[in-house]
């Protein structure tokens, strides 16, 4: 018997043959994995901080000691700072500290890795008080690559719940509006006049004055409704349903158009002949076919949340500390001094870029392999 | 074409009045105003408060208070002196004392600076770009501007505005951020003029990225689109040299998808420019913008959103315009 091929299927098999679509899955998959297991691969926890190594560069890994001596482990070397305040690191070479894998740091709180298992036990980790900073630290002589882990938290979830509210909205609005398109509701009559009102035309009036707004403007606008100081996970979910109130005209015109053509299909005529409700019509009939084109928005929109949380955070409107973010790490490289002598402090923005990098080749891919004039 | 133009005025009018009209009530409702920030000051008499909100009409209700402010943006006699007329008259700036359209208009001449240079600067680099990608589709610089695009979409502005910063204060070759130099004054008019292109040449670049990755996949895509039609095989088949049949007669119909694409534009610069702006320090409306939000100056706010709204408009009608007077399918009557 031979196997039939489903849609999916076939769309796998075109994805897979897509070297860049296959790169932006894996640099995802990657991420993601940081992310899971964050709190265990971070040497440090976000809070933790070390006062006597502000703006420490990131540290140097050896192999070679200063007598010249080889040593399988890789080290590290204390550092000090001198003179006082100046922030310039000088390495002490007189003791070395090599680096453990598995290392049970008893000076942090203790984690839950995947929030079942407490530990103290860290993927690195090397004896005080030398540091293993592998990204540097910030002005507070916090360990950025620890932060950059834990604010992945932040921007690698909210483009997911994000896109999930504004489909959800998109979804609900989309299908109503292409559902009654060219069909107002008649609100009764009186004396000869049939007033009525046409649902569509109004949703997607409203959507496009939404659209043709910039967006960022639109953001900010919204975020001053809100007050500034919250905690960081009101200000998470604030986040996303004002940008979820911005996303989803774009996503209903997609379901609308969508829903035009399956309306007259013959699915929806028998289903309608039989006498479904115009709900169990929609729900059951219109919305699962709008999945596989859908999905395709939904992973090119999730960048878009993305950077507008971060860059909500980088101004001081969204999550603020001590949560990290990658935004909200990023706001202090608004000081030009600091940004010029601690450059390091530019690296969430980099994983902001491969984040987005990620989402937009996959959903280029995805689009590619559902769409059969694409296939090769 | 007349009644179309006056028509979409129309429209954009209605649409102000309700653009204005929601942002007022999203300041109204939010939490907090100019004067609890003042109000806390110990410096700061309660007399001297109350003073101030009878004279910003702040302990009138929210409707009195938008159409005093809507008024004043009609013409209107100042002070019922009818041979004194004032307009444009968007309120009084909370924090810095000054007529809110004297703050507007320099932003916004600014900010039509960086929008308009880097309208220039992209679309002569994204469309022999685009072209000639499309021309040798699949060659290596076809391949190359797919990988730089992608490049060039990931990036987000403020995070390029910021690492642009960082190169311009390691290596001294461009101002950190701000429009104009310490010694402007002291300049000629030329070396003003070099002056603002010198400041102008980071925040462009970083706008001009984006644009110019997306601009050029659309020409790229349109160009391909319209090789493909028959009128360009029979253009071929009758012996026209190549460079005729592209740039005579495939370059002109790819181009006007192009034009509705530079209505939309003005939109995604103006978001794009907010951010640079704050980043850069470039003293435009999205600046403006930000501070007044940050501050709660209410009707800096307004106004600003106003006027961005109105620069948006004004530029997909012109783009509509445009598309009409160059593709003679087009008509809008």
């Amino acid at each position: 018997m031979i196997k039939g091929r489903t849609e999916w299927h076939i769309a796998k098999r075109q994805l897979r043959k897509n070297k860049l679509a296959v790169f932006g899955f894996w640099l995802l998959a990657v991420l993601y994995f940081l992310m899971i297991f964050a709190d265990f691969i971070a040497p440090y926890d976000q809070a933790f901080s070390d006062g006597e190594k502000n703006f420490h560069p990131p540290v140097a890994i050896h192999f070679i000691d200063a007598e010249g001596h080889f040593h399988l482990t890789p080290f590290v070397y204390n550092t000090i700072e001198r003179p006082k305040f100046s922030r310039h690191y000088l390495p002490d070479p007189s003791h070395r500290y090599p680096i453990h894998f598995f290392y049970k740091n008893t000076t942090l709180v203790e984690h839950s890795l995947l929030f079942l298992f407490p530990t103290s036990v860290h993927l690195l980790g090397v004896d005080e008080p030398a540091r293993i900073f592998i990204f540097g630290t910030d002005d507070s002589g916090r360990d950025v690559f620890t932060r950059i882990l834990y604010g992945s938290r932040v921007a690698l979830t909210i483009g997911i719940i994000g896109v999930l509210v504004s489909y959800a909205l998109g979804v609900l609005i989309g299908a109503l509006s292409g559902y009654y398109a060219g069909k107002p509701i008649p609100l009764g009559w009186w004396k000869g006049w049939k007033p009525s009102i046409d649902v569509d035309n109004w949703i997607q009036r409203s959507g496009e004055m939404l659209l043709m707004f910039p967006s960022l403007y639109l953001l900010l606008g919204l975020r001053a409704l809100i007050p500034e100081h919250l905690s960081s996970a009101k200000v998470y979910f604030l986040i996303v349903i004002l940008l979820s109130f911005i996303r989803w005209p774009a996503i209903a015109r997609v379901v609308r158009a969508m829903v035009l053509s399956i309306r007259e299909r013959e699915f929806v005529l028998a289903a309608e002949a039989i006498g479904c409700s115009n709900f169990r019509i929609i729900w059951r009939h219109i919305v699962p076919n709008t999945f596989s084109q859908i999905i395709v928005f939904v992973t090119l929109s999730i960048p878009s949340f993305i950077l507008g949380e971060a860059f909500l955070s980088y101004l001081d409107l969204g999550i603020r500390e001590p949560q990290a973010s990658w935004g909200n790490m990023l706001t202090q490289a608004q000081d030009v001094v600091a940004l010029t002598h601690y450059p390091w402090i530019l690296l969430p923005g980099f994983f902001i870029f491969i984040t987005v990098l990620g989402f937009n080749l996959l959903g280029d891919g995805l689009r590619d392999a559902l769409d059969p004039k694409m296939r090769s | 074409m007349i009644r179309y133009i006056g028509e979409r005025l129309l429209l954009m009018l209605f649409l102000l009045l309700g653009i204005s009209f929601i942002s007022f009530l999203i300041m109204q409702l939010a939490p907090g105003n100019y004067l609890d920030t003042l109000a806390m000051n110990p410096q700061i008499s309660p007399a001297y408060i109350a003073h101030m909100k009878e004279k910003f009409g702040l302990n009138l209700p929210w409707y009195v208070q938008y159409f005093r402010w809507l008024l004043g943006i009609l013409p209107h006699p100042v002070n019922g002196n009818w041979h004194h007329w004032d307009y444009f008259d968007f309120g009084i700036s909370f924090s810095q004392q000054i007529p809110v359209f004297s703050i507007l208009k320099p932003a916004m001449m600014n900010t039509l600076i960086l929008a308009l240079a880097t309208i220039v600067v992209s679309w002569f680099i994204a469309v022999p770009m685009g072209v000639y990608a499309a021309v040798k589709q699949n060659g290596p610089f076809d391949q190359a501007s797919i990988f730089l695009a992608y490049i060039g979409f990931a990036i987000p502005d403020f995070f390029l505005a910021m690492l642009l910063l960082f190169l311009a204060s390691r290596t001294h070759l461009f101002p950190i951020g701000g429009m104009i130099g310490r010694d402007y004054e002291y300049l000629s008019p030329w070396g003003k003029l070099i002056d603002l292109f010198h400041h102008l040449f980071l925040p462009v670049l970083v706008l001009t990225v984006g644009n110019v990755a997306y601009l050029m996949r659309q020409m790229r895509a349109s160009l391909l689109d319209v090789l493909r039609a028959e009128y360009i095989q029979t253009a071929r088949a009758k012996g026209l040299r190549e460079r005729i049949v592209i740039f005579r007669h495939a370059l002109r119909n790819a181009l006007n998808p192009m034009i509705t694409l530079f209505g939309f534009e003005l939109g995604f610069l103006l978001s794009g420019a907010l951010a640079v702006e704050i980043v850069m320090s470039w003293p435009g409306l999205g600046r403006v913008i930000y501070e007044a939000i940050i501050q709660k100056d209410l009707y800096v706010v307004m106004g600003d959103l106003m006027v961005s709204s109105v620069l948006l408009i004004v530029g997909n009608l012109l783009a509509d315009i445009l598309l009409a007077w160059v593709d003679p399918r087009i008509r809008y009557d």
